[in-house]
């Protein structure tokens, strides 16, 4: 008879029991259930996670457990994930974003989950910290090959550092290699336009909604 | 009618002879920028700190002034928080390690506030001591207060945001006894000026960012922020205090209304994303309203005349009826120009009341 450990990590993962989730995830490689299967569960689950905040079901504390849970699973499911592409040979990745909050701003939750949101829809995130100067965000995107530079500031006072990068950006003529994207409490799509930002996300499944929205722009 | 009187009018829901306006909520890091300042510099003298509320009054003529504004971390820092200053005109913030990390941290936390130590720290002493002094100065005319953080926001200073988010799902118990905590942290900022009858027919505020709708649910706003607001606003009003009430963010119109006015706050002050004229539809009359001129996109990006058209739009959607005070829908960037605060001022002042409490635009 199948298992259904499947369903239960996904609706440990959609309550947000974060203690839950790693020894489903255990129990899943036991059965013999493969990596990509499990992840595609995990991530399904948070997509019913960002539905229900979309539909004001869920808000930020049922974001933030749900987020924990599908992270703490993933750390486990990580190794076999990377053993996996290393055997394959693949080397084609779905979109590389380097993720940070700006420097003066010390806030890390919507980042936190913005991360947590593109990593179960399969994008490669390199998350840089809160309080970030903006050249770290670019020694970052140069070091990991990055496609997409993703800045939050949560301040009327930070939201400039989105437009001071996009500026340095230009001067160093890497304008073109990276796109921008910006969000955060005080920003809107207006602001975003003002500055000549690639994108503006209002929430971290909408983050997923861009991202996906500026790798086709890449690809094509 | 001095602008105190009209502005504690429109508290009543009643109407004043012009509309009250205020360009910002707080004004801090406006006030920082324009007097070309520091937020390590700016709380080292209560004198200079009064008269530069003062002075920037005399230029700005806002109906309220905001002592402290800018400075709500400062009491965390008081009682050991550990502070982080930034570049620039952006306030200070609390960052790790907190000072409540688990259930253990509670009982040392509670041995903190009973021991006085936040009224030995210097700069929470010098900033009632501003407050006592702007007062003296204008009190009489213009309506002054001390500004604070809302206890729900406090917790997350205390505990950490998202610590507190997390716990608020795992262990609401804990949660609790932080935002008694934070309730009683309150409270004993404000007390010594409370207790001296300075704060009479003045304000204490209550803003709560982290409470905002978007973050926690309508049943833990219930369960634990309406708690908090109705006792705080109970005993400042025992007191003799008006209280002001700010919450961010996006109010949908099937969301926690209902709420507002059981804090017993004197004035809600809404955020530009809400809709100033759903707000009046559903809580005029229970509640005075402020707001909630956009302050990015408006303020800080538009020219004076769009400013103006903002300002009408709320004007019109609020004001009739009284009971309502012009102004940003939140704390204003550093940024905004002189001429956009100029024009929301003179937007309040030039409009005026019939008998009726209908408004009068001015030509």
């Amino acid at each position: 008879m199948a298992s259904d450990v499947l369903e239960k990590l996904h609706d440990v993962i959609v309550a947000g029991k974060r203690k839950e989730s790693p020894a489903l995830v255990t129990q899943a490689f036991e059965e013999g259930i493969d990596v990509d299967t499990i992840i595609d569960t995990m991530s399904g689950a948070m997509n019913v996670v960002g539905e229900k905040f979309s539909a004001g079901e869920y808000f930020i504390t049922e974001m933030l457990l749900g987020a924990h849970a599908f992270k703490a699973g993933f750390d486990i499911l990580k190794p076999a994930l990377e053993d996996k592409v290393k055997k394959s040979g693949e080397t084609k990745k779905k979109g590389v974003v380097v993720l940070g909050t700006v420097i003066n701003d010390i806030h890390d939750i919507g980042k936190n989950m913005v991360g947590s949101a593109l990593q179960a829809a399969g994008y490669e995130i390199h998350d840089i910290g809160i309080d970030q100067p903006l050249e770290n965000f670019i020694t970052k995107a140069e070091e990991v090959d990055a496609n997409i530079i993703a800045l939050s500031a949560l301040l009327t006072t930070t939201m400039d550092e989105t437009k001071n990068l996009i500026e340095l950006l230009k001067e160093k003529g890497l304008n073109k290699k990276y796109k921008v994207l910006i969000g955060g409490a005080p920003m809107s799509q207006k602001f975003s336009d003002s500055i000549g930002a690639d994108a503006y996300a209002i929430d971290a499944f909408d983050a997923v909604e861009q991202v996906k929205k500026l790798m086709e722009i890449i690809e094509n | 009618m001095t602008p105190k009187e009209g502005l504690l009018e429109a508290f009543k829901c009643g109407i004043p002879e012009r509309v009250p306006v205020t360009p910002w909520f707080g004004g801090g890091m406006w006030i920082l920028q324009d007097t070309d300042d520091t937020w390590q510099n700016f709380p080292k003298s209560a004198e200079r700190m009064a008269k530069t509320y003062v002075s920037i009054n005399e230029k700005v003529q806002s109906d309220i002034i905001f002592v402290g504004s800018g400075m709500n971390n400062f009491p965390v820092a008081g009682i050991g928080g550990k502070i982080k200053y930034m570049t620039g005109a952006t306030p200070p913030d609390i960052g790790a390690p907190f000072l409540v990390n688990n259930e253990d941290d509670i009982g040392k936390l509670e041995a903190t506030l009973e021991s006085g130590k936040m009224d030995e720290d210097g700069i929470v002493q010098r900033t009632r001591e501003a407050t006592r002094q702007v007062i003296e100065k204008v009190g009489d005319e213009t309506l002054v207060c001390l500004t604070a953080f809302g206890p729900f926001t406090y917790t997350g200073q205390f505990m950490g945001i998202e610590n507190l988010m997390l716990n608020l799902a795992e262990n609401p118990d804990f949660v609790q006894e932080v935002m008694r905590l934070a309730t009683v942290f309150h409270k004993k900022y404000y007390e010594p000026l409370v207790d001296e009858g300075v704060l009479d027919d003045q304000m204490v505020v209550i803003t709560d960012p982290m409470s905002a709708p978007g973050l926690i649910s309508k049943d833990n706003w219930r369960n634990f922020v309406l708690p908090a607001h109705k006792e705080l606003c109970e005993h400042y009003s025992s007191k003799g205090s008006y209280i002001w009430l700010h919450v961010c963010a996006d109010w949908q119109p099937d969301d926690r209304w209902e709420l507002i006015p059981q804090t017993g706050a004197d004035i809600f002050f809404a955020d530009p994303k809400f809709d100033i004229g759903f707000a009046k539809e559903n809580l005029g009359g229970k509640i005075c309203l402020g707001g909630n001129v956009d302050q990015i996109n408006i303020l800080n990006l538009a020219k004076a005349e769009e400013v103006k058209d903002a300002a009408i739009h709320c004007l019109e959607a609020a004001a009739p009826g009284g009971g309502y005070m012009l102004s940003a829908g939140c704390d204003i960037p550093p940024t905004v120009p002189y001429d956009n605060v100029k024009m929301m001022i003179q937007m309040g002042k030039t409009t005026k009341y019939d008998d009726d409490g209908k408004i009068i635009l001015a030509k």
